[in-house]
C-alpha cells in the first residue's frame, strides 16, 4: 500500500511511519520539520498542513511519483487545555486549524490521488475528549468534534468514489500531547473508560489497520473511541 | 489552450459515462447544462466529473488547478452553468498559472 502521514516528524505519526515501513508499505511522511528516521521506502516533504497551498503542492508532488494513494491518516495535531476563561481565541483558532482545517485541506488535496485505488481510505485522529465533553478541553474538544463531523459527513460524500473515511479516537496516550496535563486531571479521564488505563500504541495501530484492511471496504464514517468510552 | 481543454472535457465526460448507469450518461456538447434546473448531472456526477477533469489536467498538461473553489461561485454567472462555460473558466485558470 501506499500510505501518506500527516503529522509524521514525531509522537505518533513517526511510530505510525516505522510500523508500516516495518509491514512493508510505502510511505510518504509530511510535516514542518524533517523526523529522524530514514529509509528507501520512506519518503518525507516538508509541509504546513494548516497552509492550504503548500497542501496543494504536496499532493501535487506526491502525484508526480506516486499517482495513486491508497489510505491518508490525518495525524497532524495539536492539543491544548485550559479552562474556556483562560483560552486565548486565537488559541482556539489555532487548533481547529491544526486539528480540523488540515484535515479538510488534505483531504481535499489527495482526492484526486485515493480515487485510483482499489481499496482508498482516510483516516482520521479524534479524542475520548469529544464524548466525554470534558471540562478544560473546549478548544482541543470542539476542534476534534469538528473531525467527527467531518469523518461523518466525508464517509457519505465520498462514498460513491468507495473512498471510506473513519477516525480512531484514543484514550490518553504518553506522548508529547499530554505532557503537560496535570497528572489528577488524566486519572480522572481514565476514570471514566471502561477499562482504565492508558492506550499503548499498539492499540491504536489495531484500529487503523481495521479501517486499512481490504476487507473494510463497508466500514464507512465509523468512529472507534479505545478505553471504553461508553456514552 | 481552449481547444485544449475543451477535448479533456470531452474524455473527462466518456471516463465519467464509463461509471454511470445507461440512462444517465451524457453526451458532450457546449451547450450541455452541468449543474442547476435541468442539469444534464446529478450533483455527485459533476463531482466526479471535475474531479476526473482536475486529473487529467495534472496527467496531461502538469498543472495543479482546483476549479472549483470561492471564485467560482462568487461569479454572477456561475462558470458551471454548461460545458462551454466551463472549458472558458478552466482556460482562464489555466492561463493564470503561465
Amino acid at each position: 500500500m501506499f500510505i501518506v502521514i500527516t503529522g509524521a516528524s514525531k509522537g505518533i505519526g513517526l511510530a505510525l511511519v516505522k510500523h508500516y515501513i516495518e509491514k512493508d508499505h510505502t510511505v510518504i511522511g509530511c510535516s514542518r520539520t524533517k523526523p529522524d528516521f530514514e529509509h528507501e521506502r520512506f519518503c518525507h516533504y516538508p509541509a504546513d498542513v494548516t497552509n492550504y497551498e503548500e497542501v496543494q503542492e504536496f499532493a501535487f508532488a506526491v502525484s508526480k511519483t506516486h499517482p495513486v494513494v491508497d489510505v491518508l491518516i490525518n495525524n497532524a495535531g495539536a492539543a491544548s487545555m485550559n479552562h474556556f476563561m483562560l483560552t486565548d481565541p486565537r488559541s482556539a483558532e489555532r487548533l481547529m486549524r491544526v486539528n480540523y482545517l488540515s484535515a479538510f485541506a488534505c483531504a481535499r488535496g489527495f482526492i484526486r490521488l485515493l480515487r485510483k485505488s482499489q481499496h482508498p481510505r482516510i483516516i482520521n485522529f479524534t479524542t475520548v475528549a469529544v464524548p466525554l465533553n470534558l471540562e478544560g478541553e473546549l478548544a482541543y474538544g470542539a476542534s476534534k468534534a469538528a473531525v467527527e463531523s467531518l469523518t461523518k459527513v466525508l464517509a457519505k460524500e465520498l462514498g460513491s468514489f468507495r473512498i471510506t473515511v473513519n477516525a480512531v479516537g484514543p484514550a490518553p496516550t504518553k506522548t508529547n500531547l499530554i505532557a503537560n496535563v496535570p497528572k489528577h486531571k488524566l486519572e480522572k479521564i481514565l476514570e471514566q473508560q471502561a477499562i482504565r488505563c492508558f492506550a499503548e500504541f499498539e492499540d491504536i495501530v489495531q484500529v487503523i489497520d481495521f479501517y486499512m484492511d481490504p476487507k473494510s471496504d463497508f466500514i464507512t464514517g465509523q468512529i472507534i473511541y479505545l478505553g471504553g468510552i461508553c456514552r | 489552450m481552449k481547444e485544449t481543454v475543451e477535448e479533456l472535457i470531452q474524455e473527462a465526460i466518456l471516463e465519467l459515462n464509463e461509471q454511470m448507469e445507461e440512462d444517465r450518461k451524457v453526451s458532450y456538447s457546449e451547450d450541455l447544462k452541468l449543474i442547476g434546473v435541468n442539469a444534464a448531472l446529478e450533483s455527485i456526477s459533476f463531482v466526479t466529473l471535475i474531479a476526473i477533469l482536475e486529473d487529467l489536467i495534472s496527467d496531461r498538461l502538469g498543472k495543479n488547478i482546483i476549479i472549483v473553489n470561492d471564485r467560482a461561485f462568487s461569479q454572477e454567472r456561475s462558470p458551471f452553468r454548461s460545458v462551454g462555460s466551463l472549458a472558458e473558466y478552466v482556460t482562464g485558470l489555466l492561463l493564470e498559472t503561465e
